[in-house]
């Protein structure tokens, strides 16, 4: 291992990196995860997924976002950048924290939900759901009456030493849209957008942030469909695993060993046990997030 | 031949009536469920973008986003295993690189074009623009739909040009097969229209099979069955998707200044596509 400059933990990892990630929460230990520049190979020998910028084997994934970096992850160990343009750090941040963390994280076999997450009641609760569906902006209402934030946008659920589904903590930080910030009545003048020339600014949550796991018990699906009423249903026990599986983060990234395999089934089939999911639909135009959250809270009761 | 069938109009040209008439004609039991259209759904769609480039769109700039579509259209060209129908706002339009957003590898197209008036009154309901300002978007050359930057957008920004820029756009792209077929014709003369359109995609269904589509994708059944369980493509506030659907409605609508105002701006292809006689007599 390098002598890290920067120490970080997320998602329960300990991460080393070359330059600073102000979005995470700083830590003392051996990373276990290292993240440094260096020069990125342009392909992938033997490819088992390929979509139009990205590669993957069961161990390696290399993404290419043109005209801002290359990044290679491999053996859920390392991430290594290659920017076309060091200068410019904030960007290279922001394709970080998506696709390649959630890359590294389908390599350490965690199973990575695609939703945010709050804590009611000691209980960890996911809003799972299509980018635009809310979950942002969901989670962002109940840090606003000082609930506490596990994660946004990716989420990692892990098995305690009981067995028992626990989501683990990411970074203190959501990413919002303008009319978002606006609509929560959060001052737009304080935040740092997530890159230039983007109308979407990191919303700073640490005050609310939950750095321990909290065992999960509800997923909510947020599904935004024009015109519709507000409904909550519950999925059938015999569904709720299908939704598991597609509210699971890019689910393509997922090539897995054998035992890679086993181990996600065995967290998939252990947190459909111990979990209720719900579907919401809603017009998201007609149902605002403290709107929402008025009732989950009811709900949750 | 496994390939990409584009279904290409500017907006309110009848695009939704020619994906239901495909639609049913496709279903083995005629059946229309216009909250599940048997097309493929639209170019502009983010989450396939998402899901096949590997990269969150909503991180990316527009013309970022612009820049890897003709790559996205070509994997899926590459990846199909039949022929996709998949709708189209967009423009033909060209990037920096002089590359077409849309690639002509295995494409055809069906352009649906429709009178400008008729589409503007059309327009201006369903995005709740007044007319004034629908007139001056329709002539506007760097028109764009899902442009807005301060929110989510479920769909990509679609670059419409002006509504002549669009039919040209796309009449004399060059580069992608195309069969043109106007609105009003699909009403007047539906069989032989939409059997021109079936031919031209290489569909072989008997006579009966296409009337039976007509007959279903009729537009007292579309606007029936969105008053009953609602359609999902309808913008919220607006009330109904399937409005009048007539030919001429503009009449009701439009004033004679509004009128001239549109036909000034669109003579020539308003001409080239029969709305306007050789005296510059409204046809329609």
């Amino acid at each position: 291992m390098t002598n890290n400059k920067y120490v970080y933990k997320v998602y329960g990892l300990i991460i080393g990196a070359d330059f600073p990630i102000p979005e995470f929460i700083e830590f003392e230990g051996r990373p276990e995860v290292i993240i440094k520049y260096g020069k990125v190979k342009s392909f992938l020998e033997n490819p088992e997924e390929k979509g139009i910028r990205f590669e993957a084997t069961k161990d390696e994934f290399l993404l290419t976002v043109e005209g801002i970096a290359k990044y290679y992850v491999s053996n859920g160990r390392e991430i290594i950048i290659e920017p076309y343009d060091k200068t410019n750090l904030d960007v290279l941040r922001v394709f970080l924290h998506g696709s390649v963390f959630g890359a590294l994280l389908h390599q350490k076999q965690y199973l990575v939900l695609h939703g945010s997450s709050i804590v009611v009641n000691g209980s960890g609760i996911v809003f799972a759901g299509d980018s635009g569906s809310g979950k942002s902006t969901l989670a962002a209402a109940f840090y606003r009456k000082r609930y506490k934030i596990l994660t946004d946008d990716l989420c990692v659920v892990k098995l305690n030493n009981a067995g028992i589904p626990e989501v683990v903590p990411g970074f203190p930080k959501l990413k919002l849209w303008k009319d978002s910030i606006k609509l929560l009545g959060e001052n737009i003048n304080l935040l740092e957008p997530i890159r230039n020339n983007l109308q979407k600014y990191w919303l700073d949550i640490e005050s609310e942030f939950s750095k321990e796991s909290v065992p999960m018990s509800k997923m909510y699906i947020m599904h935004n469909q024009n015109n519709s009423e507000l409904r909550i249903e519950q999925i059938p026990s015999t569904q709720k695993l299908k939704e598991l599986i597609n509210n699971t983060y890019r689910w393509r990234y997922i090539k897995k060993t054998q035992e890679g395999k086993s181990l996600y089934f065995e967290q998939i089939l252990a947190t459909d046990n111990a979990i209720d999911i719900y579907k919401i639909t809603r017009d998201i135009k007609l149902c605002n997030p403290d709107q929402m959250l008025t009732i989950l809270e009811k709900e949750m009761k | 031949m496994k390939e990409i069938i584009w279904l290409a109009s500017y907006p309110k040209s009848g695009n939704t009536w020619f994906r239901a008439f495909l639609s049913s004609l496709l279903s083995e039991d005629d059946i229309i469920d216009i909250n599940n259209l048997k097309t493929e759904g639209i170019a502009s769609n983010r989450k396939a973008f998402d899901e096949l480039t590997g990269i969150d769109s909503e991180d990316m700039s527009m013309d970022e986003i612009d820049a890897l579509r003709p790559e996205l259209y070509e994997f899926i060209a590459k990846t199909l295993n039949k022929t996709a129908f998949i709708k189209i706002h967009d423009a033909y339009t060209f990037l920096n690189d002089g590359s077409p957003l849309i690639p002509p590898y295995k494409a055809r197209a069906i352009y649906i074009v429709r009178n400008p008036l008729d589409v503007l009154v059309s327009f201006s309901y369903h995005y709740m623009f007044n007319l004034d300002n629908t007139i001056s978007n329709m002539a506007r050359e760097d028109f764009c739909l899902r442009s807005g930057q301060t929110e989510f957008e479920p769909q990509l920004r679609q670059k419409l040009l002006s509504w002549s820029g669009h039919v040209q756009s796309w009449i004399n792209n060059g580069k992608i097969p195309i069969h043109v077929i106007r609105y009003e014709d699909m009403k007047n003369n539906s069989f032989e229209t939409f059997k021109k359109a079936v031919e031209f995609i290489g569909l072989l269904y008997v006579d009966e099979k296409i009337k039976r589509a007509i007959e279903l994708s009729g537009f007292d059944q579309l606007k029936a069955q969105e008053e009953k369980e609602g359609f999902k493509e309808k913008p919220t506030n607006m009330n109904a998707f399937f409005r009048e659907g007539k030919i001429g409605g503009w009449r009701e609508y439009l004033s004679k200044e509004q009128v001239s105002c549109l036909i000034n701006k669109h003579q020539k292809v308003m001409k080239d596509m029969r709305y306007l006689d050789e005296n510059n007599n409204l046809v329609y």
